[in-house]
C-alpha cells in the first residue's frame, strides 16, 4: 500500500501518511466489511480517494517542502532514469496518475478502477489515454510502452 | 531504452526507505473515526432541521476539531528561534512573467501602502499537474516579515468549493466562514490557527468549476532557498518565527485573494 501511495504523491513521507490514514479508516470500518477478504479491495479504494481528495486541498501548498521527494544524490544512469520517471508521475494531473498507477502497477480492470475512483467505466478509459499522453510527451514515445492495450 | 509502464513504476520504487509509520497511532485514529460516526448518527436522529433560505452569509463555528495533526499528512513545524543571519531581508525584487507581475501589483495595492514583499523570480513556481502558479512570499508591515503563500488554482477541479465544511483545513481553528459570491463562487475565511507558536490564517476562493486562489498568511518565514532535498525530520527545521502575529488579517488577506483572483481568472 505504501508503495501505492508513492506513486500517487511521489513523496515517501505523504505516501506513509496516505497508508496510515488509509489503514486507520479500515480499522474504523472493519466491522461493517462483508468479508474480510475484501480489506485488500477496500484499502486500495480509501488510499486512493484519500490521495484524489487530499490533491484538491490547494491549501495543503502550505507546506511546499512536504512535495520534495527524498532522493539520493545524483548517481549512475539507472538513478537518473528512476527519477525522470518520478517526476514524470507527478506532472500527470492526479485523478489521470490515481488511473495508471491502479490499471498498470496494481492490474486492476477497468470496473475495479471506476470503482475505486467512483467514476463511469468511460472516465477510466479517458484518464487513463491522457495520462499515457501526458507521461510520453514528458518521457518520450521511445521510453515508455503501455505494454497493453489501453482500450 | 524502452520499458513497459509497470517496469517504469518498478523502477521508481527502487529506492523505498524504512518504513517509519505507527500502527498504534493508526488504530487510534481509527478509533476516533468511530467515535465520531456515533455522535453524527445519534444527532441526526433527534436533530430539528432549520433551513436558511437565501444566506449569503453562513458562519460555520465549530470547537476545535478532534482530529489530531499527527492524522492526516501534515508534518508538525517546530519553531527554531530567530531566523539565521543568512535570512534574507524583505525586498521587492522583480518578478519574471508578465503576469506574476500583474499578480505582484494586484497584491500590493490590495495591501495596505507601505508593506514589503518578497516577489523575486525565485518565489514563484509551477505546480506539475494542477495547472496553476504558487508564490511563496513574505509581507513586511514593518513589524517583521511573515509567510505570504498564494497558490493560484486555473484548472477546473482544482479546489474544494467549500473547504470550510473539510476537518483538516478547519483544524483548531475557532471560526472558519463562507460567503457566497455573485457568481457562484465560494469565499472561505479561515480563522486562527496556532500550533505550538505557529499562527496562520488562509482565505480562499473557489469557482464552482473549482478553480481558484488560496492565500495564507503567517507569523513566520521559511528557510530561503528552500534545500531541494529535505529528508525526514529536517522539514520541521526549515521554519522561523519572525513575529507574534500573521501580517494580515482575515478582512485584508480576503481582498488580497479577491484581487488576485481577478487578475488570474479575469
Amino acid at each position: 500500500m505504501r508503495r501505492v501511495a508513492y506513486l500517487l504523491c511521489g513523496d515517501w513521507t505523504h505516501a506513509e501518511d496516505l497508508t496510515q490514514t488509509a489503514f486507520a479508516k479500515l480499522y474504523a470500518s472493519w466491522s461493517r466489511l462483508r468479508d474480510p477478504l475484501a480489506a485488500e479491495a477496500f484499502l486500495r479504494t480509501t488510499l486512493t480517494r484519500t490521495y484524489v481528495d487530499a490533491s484538491r486541498r490547494a491549501w495543503r501548498r502550505e507546506q511546499p517542502t512536504l512535495v520534495l521527494p527524498d532522493r539520493p544524490a545524483p548517481g549512475d544512469e539507472h538513478t537518473e532514469v528512476r527519477l525522470l520517471i518520478v517526476d514524470a508521475l507527478r506532472s500527470v494531473p492526479p485523478r489521470q496518475r490515481a488511473c495508471l498507477v491502479l490499471r498498470y502497477f496494481l492490474d486492476c480492470s477497468v470496473e475495479e478502477t471506476a470503482a475505486a475512483l467512483s467514476c463511469s467505466t468511460g472516465t477510466v478509459k479517458s484518464n487513463t489515454s491522457r495520462g499515457l499522453d501526458a507521461l510520453r510527451r514528458v518521457l518520450g514515445d521511445d521510453l515508455v510502452s503501455s505494454g497493453r492495450e489501453v482500450l | 531504452m524502452t520499458t513497459t509502464l509497470r517496469t517504469a513504476f518498478l523502477d521508481a520504487l527502487a529506492y523505498e526507505p524504512p518504513f517509519t509509520g505507527d500502527a498504534l497511532r493508526a488504530a487510534s485514529a481509527g478509533r476516533r473515526i468511530r467515535h465520531r460516526r456515533r455522535l453524527a448518527g445519534a444527532g441526526a436522529l433527534g436533530a430539528v432541521l432549520t433551513v436558511a433560505v437565501a444566506a449569503t452569509v453562513t458562519l460555520v463555528d465549530r470547537a476545535p476539531s478532534p482530529v489530531s495533526r499527527d492524522e492526516v499528512a501534515v508534518a508538525p513545524f517546530a519553531p527554531v528561534g530567530a531566523p539565521p543571519a543568512s535570512q534574507p531581508q524583505t525586498s521587492d525584487a522583480e518578478p519574471v512573467t508578465a503576469e506574476q507581475q500583474r499578480i505582484a501589483t494586484a497584491i500590493r495595492e490590495a495591501s495596505p501602502p507601505g508593506w514589503t514583499f518578497e516577489f523575486g523570480a525565485d518565489r514563484w513556481s509551477s505546480l506539475p499537474g494542477r495547472g496553476g502558479d504558487s508564490l511563496e512570499s513574505t509581507a513586511d508591515d514593518g513589524a517583521g516579515p511573515g509567510r505570504l503563500m498564494v497558490g493560484m488554482s486555473p484548472v477546473p477541479g482544482s479546489q474544494q468549493l467549500r473547504p470550510c465544511r473539510d476537518d483538516e483545513f478547519r483544524s483548531t481553528s475557532q471560526t472558519c466562514v463562507e460567503r457566497l459570491l455573485p457568481d457562484g463562487s465560494v469565499l472561505s475565511l479561515r480563522g486562527l490557527v496556532n500550533w505550538e507558536g505557529i499562527e496562520t490564517i488562509y482565505v480562499v476562493v473557489t469557482h464552482p468549476d473549482g478553480s481558484g486562489v488560496g492565500i495564507e498568511s503567517g507569523n513566520f518565514t521559511l528557510t530561503w532557498p528552500l534545500p531541494r532535498i529535505v529528508a525526514g525530520e529536517e522539514k520541521k527545521n526549515l521554519t522561523h518565527l519572525s513575529r507574534p502575529h500573521p501580517t494580515y488579517t482575515v478582512d485584508q488577506l480576503t481582498e488580497v485573494v479577491l484581487a488576485v483572483d481577478r487578475v488570474v481568472h479575469g
